[in-house]
C-alpha cells in the first residue's frame, strides 16, 4: 500500500510514536544549537525536534544514519584541528599549501583517540533528546532466502535511490517502521511504501 | 569425549520477526523511561545538546562538513532544500 507525503510545515501535524530520521535532518538540528539559522533547513529541523519532544515520539537512527552522522562529526573535529597542526601537515605534504580534514586524518589518525569522549557524549545527548540508534537485534531477518546485497539492489531499483538511502529504508523495513522524516527530496520516492514526513 | 547433542530448534521467520519487534519495543520503552527520569531529575536534554554542540564544534562547522560531504557524493546543496 502506498504511503503518504506528510507536510511537516503544516500546523497541527501529528508524528507517529516512532519514525526513522534521516542524517541531514539530525545534522541540521544539531547546527541550530549553534544559533546560526542560516538556512531554511535549520529552523525546520529545530521545529521537527520540538515536535518530537512535545509529542513524545522517538526518532530512530539506522546504522547508515549513525555512520553518516559520526562521519560528519569526525571530519568536522579534524577540520577544526587543521590550523593547529600546520607544521606536521607541511612536512607530510611539502608541495602543498592548503590542507583539509582528510590530510590531517592521514597524518595524525591518533587524534581520533582525543575525539572519542566527544563522540561518546554526542551519542549520549542524542539519545536523551529522543533519538535511538537501532540495534542489530531490533531488526527482523530478511525474508527467507533473500540475500542482503540482492535485497539492497532491489530497494535501489524499486525506490530509485542511491545505496545509502536504500540501506536506510531496508533497515527501516526490517524494524517494521514505515515512517521516515527527511529534508532530502530524493527520499520522497520512498512514498511507494513509507509515510514520508518532510516539507512540501 | 562425547559430543553435545544440538537441542536448539530453528526459529521460523515469523518467530524471528516477533522477537525483533519485541526487542525494539523493549528498547524504545527503556529509552523513554531514561528520558523521563532524566527530565524528572531536572535535566534538560535540549539545553544539554545545545551546550554540548556549542562547546564541541565551531559555529556552523557541522553543517559545513555536511555540505562538503554531500558535494563529494554529488548530492544537492542544502540551499536547494
Amino acid at each position: 500500500m502506498p504511503g503518504r507525503l506528510v507536510d511537516l510545515g503544516r500546523h497541527g501535524v501529528q508524528l507517529p510514536d516512532s519514525l526513522i530520521v534521516d542524517t541531514s535532518l539530525v545534522v541540521a538540528g544539531l547546527n541550530f544549537a549553534n544559533r546560526l539559522p542560516t538556512l531554511p533547513s535549520t529552523p525546520r529541523a529545530t521545529r521537527f525536534f520540538d515536535l518530537l519532544r512535545n509529542q513524545g515520539s522517538l526518532g530512530l537512527l539506522t546504522s547508515v544514519v549513525a555512520q553518516e552522522l559520526f562521519h560528519v562529526a569526525i571530519r568536522e573535529l579534524f577540520r577544526a584541528e587543521v590550523a593547529n597542526h600546520h607544521a606536521a601537515l607541511a612536512e607530510a605534504f611539502p608541495t602543498r599549501r592548503r590542507f583539509d580534514w582528510l590530510d590531517l586524518f592521514k597524518v595524525m589518525p591518533g587524534l581520533l583517540d582525543t575525539f572519542s569522549p566527544e563522540l561518546e557524549r554526542l551519542r549520549h545527548v542524542l539519545a536523551l533528546t529522543g533519538l535511538k540508534m537501532l540495534q542489530p537485534h531490533d531488526l527482523a531477518p530478511l525474508p527467507s532466502g533473500h540475500r542482503f546485497e540482492r535485497e539492497l539492489l532491489r530497494m535501489v531499483s524499486h525506490y530509485r535511490l542511491d545505496t545509502n538511502d536504500a540501506a536506510i529504508l531496508l533497515d527501516a523495513q526490517r524494524a517494521g517502521v514505515m515512517s521516515i522524516a527527511t529534508l532530502d527530496a530524493d527520499l520522497r520516492r520512498a512514498q511507494l511504501d513509507f509515510d514520508v514526513y518532510t516539507w512540501l | 569425549m562425547v559430543a553435545k547433542r544440538e537441542t536448539k530448534t530453528e526459529l521460523s521467520y515469523e518467530e524471528q520477526v516477533a522477537i525483533a519487534r519485541a526487542n525494539l519495543e523493549r528498547h524504545t520503552n527503556e529509552l523513554r523511561r531514561e528520558i523521563d527520569q532524566y527530565v524528572a531529575a531536572g535535566g534538560d536534554p535540549a539545553a544539554d545538546l545545545n551546550d554540548f554542540v556549542r562547546k564541541t564544534f565551531e559555529p556552523d562547522g557541522l553543517l559545513q562538513s555536511l555540505r562538503e560531504w554531500r558535494a563529494e557524493r554529488g548530492k544537492p546543496d542544502l540551499d536547494e532544500w
